[in-house]
């Protein structure tokens, strides 16, 4: 069993004696005529907040609170806890008042996003890595803009050795707009290879039409091709891996303040009774 | 590989992405190396600083951005710095305009989000529908509603409308900072809420938030030892934890609030009593896990206890199912009354746990309604006069005591007169004094002459002198709306307001109207006693006598006068003469209804016509011309509305005769039916004051009276059993079921549908029990053989056997009928523990 595995093991394993214990103690606590609801409200409440402090976490990377990927770490787990004490607090079925059925909403909606991202962030960086040819995100623009520059420059350098348009207008017409921005962004995400697969498929059966010279350009573009396709594979995996926190974190200020909004209400409603 | 050069190319830049703004070409890959401010403002107006090597001005662009544009070999040799005023200038302006980096497009993304949701709660919590909108959910259609709103105010809710959460919340988000920031509420605020469940469901006991609704210390007594021992060794692991967490359990208070098992707001049709099995069992000493397994058996024999469930209590209807059964329903004579089976009496509704009796008029009342109406009784003496005899009235010197022919003193008078606060001749004693003279008056069996004869005079003036103020008062009659004198008299003696209005009605019959005694009486002379629904006033009490009559004329100031007239004489001596006079007015006027009214054309006398007849009166005409005394007697007598008032003051005049106006009336009453609410009220009122009033008591053994085997005196309860209460002395049962049983029900109408009553209801095995047959009349008695009213109800056995739980287990289980504790359990029981209801616990 490698190290990682025992990790995720016990991690898992500490999530689900958590778990036990809450829903064991609620359920003990309901029986024997006592109102769970306050004390579970408060401890998720206490587990989202701490969720939500891993943003802090990483905007002030100089405070002496850990490594960033012990937090991850944690987060991932506590966030799995956090579903769990969720339904533990609010029992397993739809909320009918509009600020819990809201609430509910968002919770759920973090928490899946949550999952999704975990998931993510476990599988893409080996689908990069397997592909090969890192680029850094934000250096991929520039890349492209060059393998452009070298497919534009082979196109003109084609009609100059071979004296013929042929290569230059195939470029122009089918291949320009490849290399002009990012493509076959779903695709990539997905793992599906029929674009390129197609794309280069379509060069070669041009290429009988060719003569030597011509074949030659010809080759050295579809070179750039699967460059191209590489780089839009790196840039569609590293863009996704930023964007799903544009709807993890959103949502948790969200959620956070409707939770504040529930305890008041709560509270109000419960304070003398 | 290319794409390898490219992140050797790449890995040392630094691109800014922790900043605010990055270089706004980044997006076309053509990014500037200075980027922008931190303000957002480009700072890379060309793409490198030119230096001057050797006199001549060189591109300085990194390698990363493409390396020098003058570089020899390159596509871009041909460009470089070009030189103003001997400076070398950058050749490639590369301004733009920068855009925020993903960090800070993320950050923008969570203040429009939060500030969105901050502003739209702030929004919906200061808009009128504040509390619909922070409601949790909707309420039970109970609680939700007009009716429930209304209810709610009605009763002292908080809120209407307008604040419908304020009718149950104490507080509410309109007053929430002042909620929240206010001090800690006490434990007595913390009930509150509950008491505002309690404005409605006011049928709780008097302590509906304690456990079960009873009073600590009777339901530690119910409990204490009576369980049986818990039959598994081991609970189950839910149970265990039930019992484990006693750190939530409220029942340290002794108060469990409303909240705690009825949890609303979760919808239309949410249930709002269902509970778990197990945290029925969360209080419980020892648990078990289900009615097959674990539960007590219902008959059992513990602790000196005996249950024969479901019979545990005596019967509310003196009914021998088995005497009836296999004797008199097998009389040849009775054929067409017999019942063919037990819905002939017993009849099965849906919504009624218990099978209700069909009316007495389709069951009983066939055979036994005759007992009822039997023509030879002559009705109970309610009230009047009791007889004294002549002798007796002037051994005590009481010639004005009327002359009655009544019964002796009734028991109903007993009752009230023990209601006299001036009884006897020291106030201070009055109650000890009339329990001495009651004492004697038993000993002489209510006979007052006995009593004179036998030296208890004093006794004697002491109660007679009660009666006549008694009588007094009731032939005084109250004004205009004020209370019936009878009534000022039943709540002396039971405590004001100790009797509902009905009740009271039922009670006092023709007297609640507070009229006077006399028109009482003549109202309902004039009526058969059918209806007059059973009242009959006595009016052969005092006829007019001669002596009594000329009192009467004697009084009249006029006469006076006139007797010194020699010529008035005659006049004087008819008119004083009684058997003359009579004859004279009888032939001329006829009285009906107060109403005068001439025989001789049968309309209504008119004054002028009265004038006449008084003219023919016998001696009249020697009047007329007489002296003053003689003019002013003839005035008076000529004067129908004066000779009228006199004469109505002095005389009652009916088609019975004529009577003295201030003689006595007695007011009898005889039951007509079954369920007489006049004989069931004065049952119910002796029945309840029979502990503490010694007069009630023998009030109550009359009207009970067993040993009375004729008339309907005492036919009520021959079949309607007596129980003992503590709080309020006997208490009769009018229905078949005298109380529920507080902590089990049961619904008939479902079980009867699929199965026979005699499956559940087996006869007691004659064999096994022939002593318990024979006794089952026994049971209703205080001792046996005796005619005594028996009233302890425990005291009791059923000819029918006893019920197990296997005839339950059968089809009640989990997966079939269900086995859910408050399918047969009640809760709140204290509103159901009415004296009588039956408490069988297990060992809670």
């Amino acid at each position: 069993m490698s190290a990682l595995v025992r990790r995720r093991a016990s991690g898992l394993a500490t999530v689900a004696v958590f778990s036990g214990l809450a829903i064991l103690a609620a359920k003990g606590y309901r029986l024997s005529l006592g109102n769970p609801s306050f004390v579970t409200g408060w401890v998720l409440m206490g587990v989202v907040l701490f969720l939500a402090a891993y943003t802090v976490r990483k905007k002030v990377p100089t405070l002496p609170l850990g490594s960033s990927r012990l937090w991850l770490q944690i987060h991932c787990y506590t966030g799995l806890f956090s579903v769990v004490l969720y339904f533990v607090h609010a029992g397993l079925r739809l909320p009918s008042g509009l600020i819990e059925s809201t609430l509910g909403l968002l919770f759920c909606l973090v928490a899946l996003s949550g999952i999704v991202g975990l998931f993510m962030t476990r599988l893409f960086p080996r689908r990069l890595t397997s592909k090969g040819g890192e680029v850094v995100y934000e250096a991929i623009p520039e890349h492209r803009m060059r393998l452009k520059q070298a497919a534009d420059s082979l196109a003109e350098e084609s009609i100059e050795h071979t004296g013929f348009t042929t290569v230059s207008r195939y470029y122009e017409e089918q291949l320009q707009s490849f290399f002009a921005g990012p493509k076959n962004y779903v695709a990539h995400l997905l793992e599906v290879a029929a674009p390129r697969r197609r794309l280069l498929r379509e060069m070669e059966e041009k290429e009988r039409y060719l003569n030597a010279k011509e074949k030659e350009y010809f080759t050295r573009l579809a070179e750039q091709v699967e460059e191209k396709d590489r780089l839009d594979y790196q840039y569609a995996l590293q863009r996704t891996l930023k964007l799903w926190l544009f709807v993890h974190i959103p949502l948790t200020y969200g959620l956070l303040v409707l939770a504040g909004t529930h305890v008041l209400v709560v509270y109000v409603f419960s304070v003398a009774a | 590989m290319a794409s390898k050069k490219t992140a050797a190319l790449y890995k040392d830049r630094y691109f800014r992405t922790n900043q605010k703004w990055v270089c706004g070409r980044a997006a076309i890959g053509n990014v500037c190396p200075r980027g922008p401010s931190r303000k957002g403002e480009c700072s890379g107006a060309y793409e490198c600083a030119p230096t001057c090597v050797n006199g001549r001005w060189r591109c300085t662009r990194p390698t990363e951005y493409g390396g020098p544009c003058d570089a020899p070999g390159t596509a871009h040799a041909e460009f470089g710095p070009v030189v103003r005023d001997g400076v070398g200038v950058c050749a490639r302006p590369v301004g733009c305009i920068p855009v925020r980096s993903l960090r800070s497009r993320r950050g923008l993304i969570n203040t429009i989000v939060t500030a969105i949701t901050l502003g739209l709660v702030l929004t919906a919590l200061g808009s009128p529908w504040r509390n619909r909108i922070a409601s949790p959910g909707a309420l039970t259609t109970f609680h939700a509603g007009a009716t429930f709103d209304t209810a709610a105010t009605r009763t002292g809710g908080k809120g209407a409308s307008e604040n419908l959460c304020g009718v149950c919340h104490t507080a509410t988000l309109d007053d929430a900072f002042s909620t929240l920031f206010s001090e800690a509420p006490t434990a007595e605020e913390h009930r509150t809420e509950s008491q505002n469940c309690l404005q409605c469901h006011d049928d709780l006991g008097a302590q509906p938030l304690a456990p079960h609704s009873l009073d600590a210390g009777i339901l530690a007594a119910l409990t204490d030892g009576k369980g049986p021992e818990p039959s598994e060794p081991s609970p189950s692991p839910t149970l265990a934890l039930a019992t484990a967490f006693t750190i939530g359990n409220p029942l340290s208070s002794n108060q469990l609030d409303c909240a705690t098992c009825h949890h609303e707001h979760n919808g239309r049709q949410y249930d709002l009593t269902q509970m778990d099995n197990t945290t029925c069992q969360a209080c419980h000493e020892n648990p078990f896990t289900g009615l097959e397994s674990g539960h007590p058996e219902f008959s059992s024999q513990s602790n000196g206890d005996a249950y024969s469930w479901p019979y545990l209590r005596r019967t509310g209807l003196i009914f021998d199912h088995q005497r009836h059964e296999n004797t008199h329903f097998k009389e040849e004579s009775l054929a067409g009354f017999s019942p063919t089976g037990c819905i002939d009496c017993h009849v099965f509704e849906s919504d009624n746990a218990l099978p209700a009796l069909a009316p007495f008029e389709k069951t009983c009342g066939a055979c036994h309604l005759k007992d009822i109406l039997r023509a030879s009784d002559d009705g109970l003496f309610f009230v009047g006069y009791p007889a004294l005899e002549k002798d007796a009235l002037e051994a005590i010197s009481a010639e004005a005591y009327p002359r009655v022919k009544e019964a002796p003193l009734s028991e109903f008078m007993l009752l009230l007169l023990s209601g006299d606060a001036a009884y006897g001749n020291e106030p201070a004693r009055s109650a000890e004094q009339f329990s001495e003279d009651l004492a004697t008056l038993t000993e002489f069996n209510r006979d007052l002459n006995e009593m004179i004869y036998e030296g208890e005079e004093d006794a004697a003036l002491r109660v007679i002198a009660s009666i006549e103020r008694l009588m007094d008062r009731l032939e005084a009659g109250s004004g205009d709306g004020d209370t019936a004198p009878l009534q000022e008299v039943l709540e002396s003696i039971t405590g004001s307001p100790g009797l509902e209005e009905t009740e009271m009605a039922a009670l006092l019959g023709p007297f609640n109207s507070g009229e006077k005694m006399t028109a009482i009486a003549e109202d309902l002379s004039g009526f058969h006693i059918v209806a007059a629904q059973g009242w009959s006033a006595s009016m052969n009490g005092s006829p007019l006598s001669k002596s009594e009559w000329s009192a009467a004329v004697a009084g009249v100031s006029e006469f006076d006068a006139l007797s010194e007239s020699t010529e008035a004489a005659a006049f004087a001596t008819w008119f004083q003469d009684f058997t003359a006079f009579r004859p004279w007015f009888e032939e001329s006027v006829r009285i009906a209804d107060g109403r005068w009214t001439s025989k001789s054309t049968g309309r209504s006398l008119r004054a002028s016509d009265w004038k006449k007849v008084a003219a023919n009166a016998p001696g009249f005409t020697a009047l007329e011309g007489g002296d003053e005394a003689a003019a002013a007697f003839t005035k008076w007598f000529q004067s129908q509305s004066k000779f009228k008032k006199w004469l109505s003051a002095n005389v009652t005049i009916s088609d019975q005769g004529w009577f003295a106006a201030a003689s006595p009336y007695a007011i009898r009453y005889r039951p007509l039916g079954h369920a007489d609410p006049f004989m069931r009220s004065w049952l119910d009122l002796s029945a309840r004051l029979s502990g503490s009033n010694a007069s009630a008591e023998r009030l109550f053994r009359q009207l009970a009276g067993r040993a009375i085997t004729s008339g309907t005196v005492g036919s009520c309860l021959r079949c309607h059993s007596v129980d003992s209460d503590s709080d309020s002395g006997l208490r009769i049962n009018w229905t078949p079921r005298p109380a529920r049983r507080a902590f089990t029900q049961f619904n008939h109408a479902p079980h009867q549908r699929i199965m026979s009553c005699s499956e559940c209801h087996a006869t007691a095995d004659a064999g096994d029990k022939g002593e318990s047959l024979a006794a089952y009349l026994d049971g209703f008695r205080a001792e046996i053989g005796s005619a005594e009213i028996g009233v302890d109800f425990t005291s009791f056995t059923s000819n029918y056997g006893a019920i197990d739980k296997a005839s339950c287990v059968r089809c009640h289980t989990p997966k079939q009928a269900g086995n859910r504790c408050l399918l047969c359990h009640n809760y709140h029981v204290d509103s159901l523990a009415a004296p009588g209801a039956t408490y069988h616990t297990t060992n809670q």
